[in-house]
């Protein structure tokens, strides 16, 4: 995959029509002076991230002021690789965390919307039980969410993780959708609804696809913490055919935290997917939404 | 000003259709967060090793909970935290977010550079940061002795007194990228017609930027103040991996001293008194802001 | 109205979640355990320690032998295995064998737990006891109530804490291994200006610091610090003052490297070690895994142990006149109450301990085993062995000291103590009536 910037896929619309005056007057190249700079000081430990993960059982020794190996090696990936259903993990982590990002976005927005255009009684006691949520540290919660999927027979079953991370996720899904929804003129869903136009497909054909740069946000955020999660799989998962990614790195954690690189190798392979979808949304992050409106 | 500013009275509505966009969330919510938060209060009532059968005490705990210095501690670090995190990753953030709405070559690059470290493990995150603050074989220490940079070669990590900022310089670190996340996002609300306007009138960059854009984000530093509060709040494990909440409690925060109640003290009614607390403060701080900021900040009712 | 139904719904459903999941407080219900029994059906097995490779092979020879039996193993760190046990206790999931430590967490645990001596009586006989090290016979009981005579837990590694020294390093300066403080004072000065910590102290975790002040106390007035734990003597007591004063002076006298109570043992301890940046580091008996001969690909160093010497604690002046041993249960096993299958459960347990899967385990040289004369069939140089036979046959029967405290809250106490030492917050002797004054809230 090439990460370079693609004008293109702009849609076409905005990037004739409509240019922005910022984008007219391009290559402001005195950026670079800061953004170079800053870029360096912000990967030393991400290199140093990679450096450990490359870093063989056989020689500890590093070199560059300790920041990489003096003999890097891949021997930690393929041991890893190796040793665990990778692909099998991968994609009971994809089964978690697709439906409860869609979820989130999906019952995220419509709560935004009720907020933001619609009549609902105690906005502000509502936004207060959102912070509630917001506040909960999984530690907390651990023992009482395991009693109530238990009761709902949802033990052992990824089913009730994505409800639980969906449940937890919503609050900043509101919170950051709202934003974008109160930005969209008001007239607007006035015209719509004169226009005979009932309150959900204004939300899904108006609102929905005016706050792309929020959604994008959205699903980063719910992506990391489905993703990143273990405690909760840890003991709500019994069979080792349901285990996500997250719980391998447990293993390699696991008495005294034996084997650091293998420990690093993973958590790196870990991290790849959620760049990746970042990646991949950023492109979101560049329409500006005079030129949609329009 | 955008014509979503315009404040238009509402005709009225009912309230059916607004209840059934929010009946997923409620249900959702009663489950999964109303549950656990009764269940955390019932528990904080009691002396409880969270195995064996607990006894009642009242508030028992939350008396115990407000003579308790590290408690004290907690509160102070959880104040530093907000402080020290919200500003500087707000500045940085928005900074990079003008830098890199812009059309420069290498763009998206330069945004996942910035944005990784939010990606990756807090544990990784720990493990690096301890060793690079490491003053007798970290690379800081290193290059210090390298330039004769007296300051870069001291142990923030292992000094009680700087511990907690030496965290904080992590987080910001960390988490700065997604403050860029957000500016992104927020800068694409803003209708470039009111940018034309101003430029036609002359204004310098420095005056759009801090006259106009700056403002216009009202909502995006709000979100992001609030986010920041709770994040602070709730900062757990990559304290827990840098310091542990040491030297001697010097960076404790209040989820690194629940668990080690609930876990390694068995004292789970102390650790869930804690979280009601933490609940409680995060609770009068969202509220705070209200009163702050208007409830329009809230409820989207009143924009002005 | 319509506000009304909103209310209504928001409590019905909290009601209903509350009925359905139960309140915070209770104990866990006894189930019946109905089912299976004999030596075939599935177990669970949840513990921090031994790795996960390890145990893998273990479950594997266990499991050849005993055809139609399966055990589901889950190895994780251990605060998580804390969190992960807790829930399952309070909520009827217990894995039908758990990992456990000695004292606080066995005594947590104890109603869900199956008393083991029948178990270890069938399978070893009615002199059980004496195929154990006494230190870990000792330790698998502390904490019961008075009267309760009953082995909650049996003891799988045992382990000895001490320092270990780079013998490269030691070499080349010409250096003596230090048996006396002063010796271990002027070693550290020998030893300075390298490119290594002469005396690599990872006080970061506070497990590290305590066991090295137990060495520290234990060396200036034997016994003492269990004596003020069981409310006899005192933490203030002068000799105790002295071993917190000891403990300041690693780092006042310049003896620990810079930034000590910022690193922890593992990984950057270890690897730092490993990797031959410190000439003695505290660590333990366990340390003999790094040579363990099944891993790929080992460092130089720890190559048959080549680069390694164990040694005790110096003496302190005026103290005891030999360095004592200080030591006690790396992990042990229980057996849930509940378990379908207290008959195979048995037989796993057991057989971990003693029998093929303890051969298993012993071979990685993960740490002593708990039954003496259990040795690994293959070592890999006449210094590993040295070593292993030092440990197993001088070291491990005479320890007397314990490594942990009984309480989590004094762990925590000491721990804290001594951390605020190093860092200049307390004096001693505060530091050493802090102490006290946790231990009488305590008891």
């Amino acid at each position: 995959m090439t990460i370079t910037d693609q004008p293109q896929t702009k849609p076409a619309p905005t990037a004739t029509t409509d240019l922005p005056v910022r984008g007219k007057k391009r290559r402001p190249h005195w950026a670079h002076l800061i953004l170079t700079p800053m870029a360096v000081l912000w990967l030393i430990p991400i290199v140093m991230v990679l450096g450990l993960s490359l870093l063989p059982t056989s020689n500890p020794s590093t070199t560059a002021y300790g920041l990489f190996p003096a003999e890097p090696s891949f021997g930690n990936y393929i041991e890893i690789w190796t040793n665990n259903p990778i692909l099998r993990n991968l994609i009971n982590s994809a089964l978690i965390t697709v439906p409860s990002v869609l979820l989130v976005m999906l019952f995220g927005s419509m709560t935004a919307f009720a907020l933001a255009r619609l009549r609902v009684p105690l906005k502000a006691v509502i936004f207060g039980a959102l912070t509630l949520a917001l506040i909960l540290p999984m530690s907390s919660i651990v023992v009482s969410v395991f009693k109530i999927l238990q009761s709902m027979g949802l033990y052992n079953n990824l089913l009730g993780l994505v409800l639980v991370y969906t449940a937890l996720g919503l609050p900043f899904a509101v919170i950051i959708i709202r934003t974008s929804f109160l930005a969209v003129p008001e007239e607007m869903y006035e015209a719509a609804v004169l226009d005979g136009a009932n309150k959900f497909s204004v939300y899904w054909k108006i609102y929905l696809p005016l706050s792309k740069p929020a959604l994008a946000v959205v699903a980063v955020w719910q992506s990391m913490s489905s993703w990143n999660d273990f405690l909760l799989p840890l003991v709500t998962l019994q069979d080792n055919e349901l285990k996500p990614l997250t719980l391998i790195p447990l293993a390699y954690r696991g008495v005294f935290l034996s084997q650091p690189g293998a420990l690093f190798a993973i958590l790196v392979l870990i991290s790849i997917p959620i760049v990746v979808v970042f990646l991949a949304v950023q492109r979101h992050l560049v329409n500006g939404l005079s030129g949609a409106i329009k | 000003m955008t014509s979503a500013t315009l404040a238009r009275p509402k005709p009225r509505r009912d309230w059916l259709p607004g209840t059934l966009f929010l009946l997923p969330t409620f249900a959702l919510f009663a489950l999964f967060v109303v549950y656990p938060i009764v269940y955390n209060v019932q528990a904080s009532t009691l002396d409880w090793d969270g195995v064996n059968v607990g006894e009642f005490v009242g508030l028992g705990n939350y008396t115990e909970l407000l003579k308790d210095p590290i408690f004290v501690t907690t509160l102070k670090n959880s104040g530093w935290w907000i402080l020290l995190t919200i500003v500087p990753q707000a500045l940085i953030g928005f900074f990079l977010a003008l830098l890199l709405n812009e059309k420069i070559r290498g763009r998206s690059i330069y945004r996942a550079i910035f944005f990784v470290p939010a990606v990756l493990s807090p544990v990784v995150v720990g493990i690096v940061w301890q060793r690079m603050l490491d003053p007798f074989n970290g690379v800081f220490a290193k290059i210090g002795r390298a330039t004769g940079l007296e300051f870069l070669t001291k142990g923030y990590l292992a000094d009680p007194k700087t511990a907690i900022f030496a965290a904080i310089v992590v987080n910001v670190w960390m988490w700065t990228g997604f403050s860029m996340l957000f500016y992104l996002a927020g800068l694409q609300l803003i209708d470039d017609s009111v940018l034309q306007a101003a430029k036609i009138d002359g204004a310098s960059t420095w005056k759009t930027v801090t006259a106009i854009i700056w403002p216009l984000l009202k909502s995006t530093h709000l979100s992001l103040l609030l986010l920041g509060i709770i994040g602070s709040l709730k900062t757990f494990e990559l304290v827990y991996v840098l310091t542990e909440g040491g030297p001697n409690h010097a960076s404790e925060m209040l989820p690194t001293y629940t668990f080690k109640q609930a876990f390694q003290l068995q004292s789970v009614g102390y650790a869930s008194t804690i979280s009601v607390v933490l609940l409680v403060i995060a609770v009068v701080s969202s509220l705070s802001m209200v009163r702050a900021f208007g409830s329009g900040f809230l409820t989207g009712d009143d924009k002005k | 109205m319509k506000r009304h139904k909103t209310f209504m719904a928001v409590a019905a459903a909290t009601a209903l979640s509350i009925t359905l999941a139960g309140c915070a407080g209770g104990a866990s219900k006894d189930e019946s355990s109905g089912g299976e029994s004999g030596t075939s059906g599935t177990l669970t097995f949840r513990s921090w320690s031994p790795i996960e490779q390890t145990t893998k092979q273990m479950v594997d020879t266990f499991t050849a032998a005993n055809p139609g039996s399966k055990i589901d193993s889950t190895i994780f760190n251990y605060p998580e295995y804390l969190v992960d046990l807790q829930t399952r206790a309070s909520s009827n999931t217990m894995p039908d064998i758990i990992g456990l430590q000695p004292g606080a967490l066995t005594q947590q645990y104890r109603t869900n737990l199956m008393p083991l001596q029948d178990c270890a009586s069938k399978t070893w006989g009615a002199d059980w006891q004496s195929k154990f090290y006494p230190i870990g016979i000792d330790q698998a009981r502390l904490g019961n109530p008075d009267g309760d005579e009953n082995f909650y837990s049996l003891p799988l590694l045992v382990q000895t804490v001490n320092l270990w020294a780079n013998t490269k390093i030691f070499e080349e300066k010409n250096a003596q291994i230090p048996k006396t403080w002063d010796e271990l004072k002027s070693t550290v000065d020998q030893l300075k200006g390298g490119e290594y910590a002469p005396f690599m102290l990872p006080a970061k975790d506070s497990w590290l610091r305590n066991v090295v002040f137990l060495q520290i106390a234990n060396n200036i007035a034997p016994g003492l610090p269990y004596e003020a734990e069981d409310g006899t003597k005192s933490w203030a007591d002068p000799k105790l003052v002295e071993a917190f004063s000891y403990w300041q002076k690693l780092f006042t006298e310049k003896i620990a490297q810079d930034g000590a109570i910022g690193l922890d043992a593992y990984p950057s301890g270890a690897n730092q070690f490993e990797a031959g940046n410190a000439a003695m580091i505290p660590l333990g008996a366990w340390w003999i895994q790094q040579s363990d001969p099944s891993k790929t690909g080992l460092p130089p160093l720890s190559e048959g142990m080549s680069g390694y010497q164990p040694f005790l604690f110096p003496t302190i002046p005026g103290g005891a006149a030999e360095s004592q041993f200080v030591g006690g249960i790396d992990v042990a096993l229980g057996i849930s109450k509940n378990t379908k299958n207290p008959d195979l459960a048995c037989k796993a347990l057991t057989d971990f301990i003693a029998g093929a899967g303890a051969q298993k385990l012993i071979n990685t040289f993960n740490d002593l085993p708990a039954v003496t004369g259990l040795n690994p069939e293959k070592f890999t140089s006449d210094k590993q062995k040295q070593i292993w036979d030092t440990f197993t046959t001088d070291w491990m029967p005479k320890v007397k000291y314990s490594r942990y405290l009984k309480s989590p809250e004094m762990d925590t106490a000491l721990g804290d103590a001594l951390s605020a030492v190093a860092t200049g917050q307390l004096t001693p002797q505060a530091a050493a009536e802090k102490v006290q004054a946790a231990q009488q809230k305590v008891k």
